[in-house]
């Protein structure tokens, strides 16, 4: 009898750990440990906060809807309402001059004797375009380098001893004046760490920085061509 | 051979109804197990006096084992899980010849 008890376990195991095995491979079991929990937890926690945007933009859209549906009703004028409008979206475009507290950089060689690999002495347009990104990323809301306005399509690229902004050629030295929070974009050019202090502090590459309450920034003076882009309506048609 | 095709049965019955998961990491461990206990299962069955406590220790024995060869193997990075796989595959058609050989003459 104890044998085939024990036969009988023996047996039990068997197939209880096969069925597990398959079990574990199946589809909708998947291990879980704290780490996969937290990661999804997180993602969880970002697309929450997708929703509560999209959410925001519902609301700014209905209200703009309902802004519309209001002047037709009372039969105000709806060109002068639009014509605001295309106002409004220049000046986020860059086809106006713009005024307001902000700062401005000028980088230049260095102008030392230092020895070494002359790459390294000089502004590169990695340089520019990695400082114009931090500059956006604390809050400029316009940004122009030696008076060409950095706009949606505007180049920063090396073309030998020239770096071509908007299809034109600037030598050094650059100065880029951006509009913003002046303390906050400072600290974006100044702070440890960030790239304008790098290339100051390890290349001796001249980095300095005026905070101003009035700056000025030119307009964007070309078009912005669109040829081969078509453009697809929000409806989505 | 009834008790062991009930036991099959009901094993099978209870693991479908749990919902224990694992790493994939201990699949390797977990089939070299299954391996190891078919073989002894047949082992036992082929055998008329069984002392249980020896047979629970050499099982355990042998799992305990042929882990440690597949984790070296794993660590070394050489399948040497196939040892255990090919050895213990081997030995599950010798007894299991043995049992149906048994089986035909009663």
């Amino acid at each position: 009898m104890r044998n085939k008890i024990f036969i009988f376990f023996i047996s039990l195991l068997i197939g209880l750990t096969i069925m597990l095995q398959i079990n574990n491979d199946a589809k909708f079991f998947t291990f879980a440990n704290v780490h996969t929990v937290s990661k999804i937890s997180n993602q969880l926690e970002s697309s929450k906060e997708d929703i509560k945007d999209l959410e925001k933009l519902i609301e700014t859209r209905r209200n703009k809807l309902y802004e519309y549906k209001e002047t037709i009703k009372n039969d105000e004028d709806i060109i002068a309402l639009l014509k605001k409008e295309i106002y409004k979206t220049k000046v986020k475009a860059g086809f106006t001059d713009l005024r307001g507290e902000g700062i401005l950089i000028r980088m230049n060689d260095n102008q030392e004797d230092t020895g070494n690999n002359i790459n390294f002495d000089i502004v590169h347009d990695v340089d520019l375009s990695v400082i114009v990104n931090d500059l956006i990323n604390a809050g400029a809301e316009g940004i122009s380098i030696n008076g060409r306005r950095v706009v949606s399509t505007s180049e920063i690229v090396c073309v030998g001893p020239l770096i071509n902004i908007n299809g034109e050629g600037i030598a050094a030295p650059f100065v880029i004046k951006a509009i913003g929070n002046k303390e906050m974009l400072a600290a974006a050019i100044n702070a440890p760490n960030t790239y304008g202090y790098k290339i100051k502090n390890y290349y001796g590459i001249e980095v300095t920085t005026l905070e101003s309450e009035y700056i000025l920034i030119p307009k964007y003076n070309d078009d912005l061509d669109i040829n081969v882009a078509i453009p697809i309506s929000e409806e989505g048609e | 051979m009834f008790f062991s095709i009930l036991g099959l049965i009901v094993g099978l019955l209870i693991g479908i109804n749990l919902t224990i998961t694992y790493s994939t990491v201990f699949t390797l461990y977990i089939t070299i197990s299954v391996l190891i206990l078919i073989n002894g299962i047949f082992r036992i069955l082929n055998k008329e006096e069984v002392t249980v406590h020896k047979e629970i220790l050499l099982l355990t024995f042998e799992i305990i084992l042929s882990s440690l060869i597949a984790f070296l193997g794993e660590t070394l990075g050489i399948s040497l899980y196939l040892a255990v796989v090919l050895a213990f595959g081997i030995r599950i058609f010798d007894n299991s010849r043995e049992f149906i050989k048994k089986i035909i003459k009663y």
